[in-house]
C-alpha cells in the first residue's frame, strides 16, 4: 500500500517537475564493517545505507515545496520500508516570519537540522548516540508533524529563530491521522551566527505525554509524563580556521505524579581538522541517567569515535571509521566500520 | 675554460627557472562586476554582504523589495568564478558545491541557477527581480539597461 502511494506520489512530481522549478536529488551509501561486543562473537559484512529520495520545488516567490522519502532496511521485521521522513509546505511572508506546514526535522539542536538522512553530507558515519533516529531507540522527537513559525534578522549577531506546536512523541505521532493519544507538543530554538562559520544555539521541547503511550525506547508509560528538554549547541563549520566544531548537550527531565522526576543528559562533541583533503575527525558521546529513570531504558553510555573523511568530490565521499562503546548492560562495543556516501 | 663554460649554464638554467615563477607580463587581468536587477533599489554592496546573500545564508528574501534571492553561477569553471569564489565568498569549488548541496537539503533552498555565458546571466538577471550574479566587466555595456552593477572585484 506503502509503496503504491509512493509510486503514484513520485510519478505527480515527475510530471509535475516540467511544470514548475523542482528539483529531485538523492542520496545512498554503502557500508562494509565489523563489530563486536565483548560478550559475543563478531559479526562482519556489508550494509546498504538508506536510500534517500529528496524533492525541492519553488512553487512561487514566496510558496515552496520540500518533500523527503527514504527507503531503508528494517532489521527487527527483516525487509525494506519507506519512510516519509520530511514534506513541508513553506510559505514565506518576509525575512522574519515564514510559516510551514507538514512533518519536518524538529528544529532543536544543531547536528539534528544540518544532517539527518543523506549520508554525503553527514561529517561521520555514526550519528551521535543522543540525537539518534526514534526507530532506533532514541530519545527525541526528531521528526514531528505539526506547524512552524521562523524567521532571521540581519544583523551583527545574525539571530534566527524557530517556533513549532507539533503531534507530540508517542509512537505513531508522525503519521496521517488525527488518532493519537498524546498531547500536543512545544519546539522552540533561538540561534546566533556572530562571526563566520560559527553558530550558537537553544533549544527546547515541552510536551505531555499520556500514560500507555508507548516511548521510542519501547517503554509503556504507566502514567502521565510531563517531557522536557533543553539543549545548548557550539558548532564552526566553512570558517577561516581549517577545523569543524559540534558540541551539544541536551538535558530532559520527566516528571510523573507517582515516579517523581526522573533526569537524563547527553551530550557529544566532534572535532575536524579539514586543513587538508583527508579530514581526520573525533567524536565523543556521553549519556547518563540518574537512578529512579522511568522514561527511558536506563544504560548509561560513553563511546569514542575515530575516523577519517576522504572527499572524492562534492557528491561522493568515503569514510572510515572506528568506534568503541561502554556500556552498563553491554560492556564493551567495538565497531570497524568503512562508508561509501553519493549525492546525485 | 671548461668551469666558465660550465658557470654560465648554471646561471642561465638557474635564472631561467627562476623567471619562470615570476607573473607572465601578458597574463590578462581579470576583473567581475556583481550584478543585481535594474529593478531592485539596492545600488551598492559590501563583499561581506554579496557573499550572505549569494549564500543566501541568514537571509532568504531582499529587504528592500521583500523579492526572494535568486542566484545565479556560471556554469562551468572560469578565471571569473576563481575569482568570486575566492575573494567574495572565500571558499574553495568543491566547498562551495558541498555548502549549496547541503544547504538545498537542509532547507530547501534551490542551488543558484548556472548558465553558460556571462550574455544568459546578464539576460537572466535583467528578468529576475532578485537575481544577483556576476560576470566579467567587459560583458557589461551601457546598452543594459536592465541590469546594475553594485560591485567591482578585481585581481
Amino acid at each position: 500500500m506503502k509503496s503504491n502511494i509512493f509510486i503514484l506520489l513520485f510519478s505527480a512530481l515527475v510530471v509535475s517537475s516540467f511544470a514548475q522549478d523542482t528539483q529531485i536529488r538523492g542520496f545512498n551509501d554503502v557500508q562494509v564493517g565489523t563489530e563486536k561486543y565483548t560478550d559475543s562473537l563478531s559479526q562482519h559484512g556489508f550494509a546498504l545505507g538508506q536510500f534517500d529520495l529528496f524533492v525541492t520545488s519553488r512553487i512561487n516567490d514566496k510558496t515552496s515545496f520540500l518533500a523527503e522519502i527514504v527507503f531503508e532496511w528494517d532489521a527487527a521485521n527483516n525487509t525494506w520500508v519507506l519512510d516519509v521522513e520530511r514534506v513541508i509546505a513553506r510559505y514565506s511572508f518576509t525575512n522574519l516570519i515564514n510559516i510551514s506546514a507538514g512533518k519536518f526535522h524538529t528544529p532543536f539542536g544543531y547536528w539534528n537540522n544540518a544532517y539527518h538522512h543523506g549520508a554525503l553530507i553527514q561529517p561521520t558515519i555514526q550519528r551521535p548516540n543522543i540525537v539518534r533516529f526514534e526507530d532506533e531507540g532514541g530519545f527525541l522527537p526528531v521528526h514531528q508533524v505539526g506547524l512552524q513559525l521562523d524567521g532571521s534578522i540581519e544583523s551583527k549577531l545574525n539571530i534566527s529563530y524557530n517556533l513549532m506546536v507539533s503531534n507530540g512523541q508517542a509512537k505513531g505521532n508522525s503519521g496521517g491521522d488525527f488518532g493519537h493519544r498524546s498531547s500536543m507538543a512545544f519546539n522552540w530554538s533561538v540561534s546566533m551566527e556572530p562571526f563566520n562559520g560559527a553558530k550558537f544555539l537553544l533549544s527546547g521541547v515541552s510536551n505531555h505525554v499520556p500514560a500507555n503511550s508507548i516511548t521510542y525506547q519501547g517503554v509503556r508509560l504507566g502514567e502521565d509524563s510531563y517531557y522536557q528538554m533543553y539543549n545548548a549547541s557550539a558548532s564552526y563549520f566553512l570558517g577561516s580556521l581549517p577545523i569543524e566544531l559540534c558540541a551539544e548537550y541536551y538535558s530532559i527531565s520527566n516528571t510523573m505524579a507517582i515516579n517523581g522526576t526522573s533526569r537524563m543528559s547527553g551530550l557529544f562533541g566532534y572535532l575536524g581538522y579539514n586543513k587538508y583533503k583527508i579530514i581526520p575527525y573525533l567524536v565523543y558521546n556521553s549519556i547518563q541517567y540518574q537512578d529512579n529513570e522511568k522514561y527511558f531504558n536506563k544504560d548509561n553510555l560513553d563511546g569514542i569515535t575515530g575516523g577519517l573523511r576522504y572527499s572524492i568530490s562534492p557528491k561522493a565521499i568515503v569514510k572510515l571509521e572506528y568506534t568503541n562503546e561502554k556500556t552498563q548492560s553491554r560492556d564493551s562495543y567495538n565497531l570497524i566500520r568503512a562508508q561509501f556516501a553519493i549525492g546525485f | 675554460m671548461k668551469t666558465k663554460r660550465m658557470t654560465a649554464i648554471l646561471f642561465f638554467a638557474g635564472t631561467s627557472f627562476l623567471l619562470s615563477f615570476a607573473p607572465h607580463p601578458d597574463a590578462p587581468k581579470v576583473e567581475i562586476a556583481i550584478i543585481i536587477n535594474a529593478g531592485n533599489p539596492v545600488n551598492k554592496m559590501g563583499a561581506d554582504f554579496v557573499k550572505n546573500y549569494w549564500l543566501r545564508r541568514f537571509v532568504k528574501r531582499w529587504k528592500e523589495t521583500n523579492k526572494g534571492i535568486l542566484p545565479v553561477d556560471h556554469k562551468t569553471k572560469s578565471p571569473e568564478q576563481d575569482l568570486f569564489y575566492n575573494t567574495v565568498l572565500g571558499l574553495p569549488s568543491d566547498a562551495v558545491e558541498s555548502y549549496l548541496s547541503a544547504r538545498q537539503y537542509q532547507s530547501g533552498d534551490k542551488p543558484p541557477e548556472k548558465l553558460a555565458t556571462d550574455t544568459d546571466i546578464i539576460n537572466y538577471v535583467g528578468s529576475e527581480i532578485g537575481a544577483i550574479g556576476y560576470v566579467n566587466i567587459s560583458s557589461v555595456s551601457e546598452n543594459d539597461k536592465n541590469v546594475k552593477v553594485i560591485l567591482l572585484i578585481s585581481k
